[in-house]
């Protein structure tokens, strides 16, 4: 009697299913530095008093530019914010007072007229994250007449940003 | 006389299974980065001026090589995310691919700036090896209103077999 034998092949894959992913990574620096720059448009500002109404002090000269900013470090809104302090190099003789106006940055306070010394002054206080162009900054100078003649001279006048 | 009762046909069944050999996987290397510091110097003009706003790196800033595939076929896409350590919400990241780098197989996408977002997005693919893919960041978002402080981000590259 003849048998067969039957053979059956079943050929399978086995696999994991999932295909396997793999990375990696790089870092990405970024800083941001305080930035606190302000230009005086003009290098130098005169101012002559040179004229008086007969039994009245002199008048008063005055002269003007404008002034730049941009700020960072003051967070808006926050306390502290920046200020803009201005001094000269040296006081005034005896009997002028030189005097400056700095008009305010965006949120900022002008002080006013602040009469100029060797020890810093507040100009404009609440300054915080601006970039500004032609910010007015007036000048103004008295004189007494018991100032008596004042040979020319000048002064240095520094505006600086500082915290608040 | 006796009979010899039929045998039941005999059977006889292989099953022959093949376990994929390995299970090599995809991988894929960075190197490099990079690092960025904004200065008064990146005012746009001096004092009263804001900070330039987009920054590039190198064009070769980090450079990708996709390897152990199973040949010039095997197809792989590389997506990329970005995990943020300290970030400004106003900052965002590009990336784009800037060359084809070398290998047998294909490369395409990618050569156009993305932004890079914090959930995996597809970045460029190809198939097969690729070695010396160079990679290229633009930050934008930068300003005057933005703090000082020192930022940062890790960006993960993932391969995945396709």
């Amino acid at each position: 009697m003849k048998q067969t034998l039957r053979v059956l092949f079943l050929v399978g894959l086995l696999g994991s299913g999932a295909w396997a992913a793999s990375n990696d990574t790089c870092t990405i620096h970024y800083e941001v530095q305080a930035i606190n720059e302000l230009n005086i448009v003009a290098g130098s500002v005169t101012l002559t008093v040179n004229a008086a109404t007969a039994g009245s002090q002199p008048d008063q000269a005055s002269a003007s530019t404008t002034y730049n900013i941009s700020n960072n470090t003051g967070a808006a809104g926050a306390s502290p914010t920046d200020k803009i302090t201005g001094a000269i190099n040296t006081d005034m003789p005896a009997g002028t007072t030189l005097k400056v106006t700095a008009g305010a940055t965006t949120g900022g306070t002008s002080a006013g007229a602040v009469t100029l010394t060797s020890v810093a002054a507040d100009l404009v206080t609440g300054v915080a994250n601006v970039a500004e162009t032609g910010l007015s900054l007036g000048f103004t100078l008295d004189a007494t007449v018991s100032a008596g003649v004042v040979a020319s001279a000048s002064k240095t006048f520094t505006m600086t940003i500082v915290a608040q | 006389m006796l009979r010899r009762a039929a045998s039941p046909a005999a059977g006889l069944v292989l099953l022959l299974a093949f376990a994929r050999a390995g299970s090599a996987q995809i991988s894929i290397t960075s190197t490099g980065g990079w690092t960025r510091v904004v200065t008064a110097a990146d005012l746009q003009a001096g004092a009263g001026s804001d900070l330039n706003g987009t920054y590039e790196s190198a064009t070769n800033a980090v450079i990708l090589a996709i390897s152990n595939t199973t040949g010039n076929g095997d197809a792989w896409r590389v997506d990329a995310r970005r995990t943020d350590t300290t970030w400004h919400a106003s900052f965002t990241l590009y990336l784009k691919r800037t060359n084809n780098g070398g290998g047998g197989g294909s490369i395409s996408g990618g050569t156009a700036y993305q932004a890079v977002n914090a959930v995996d997005n597809s970045f460029f693919s190809g198939t097969g090896d690729r070695s010396n893919v160079r990679v290229q960041f633009e930050i934008t978002g930068v300003s005057i209103q933005i703090p000082p402080n020192a930022y940062s981000t890790t960006v993960t590259f993932t391969v995945v077999d396709t």
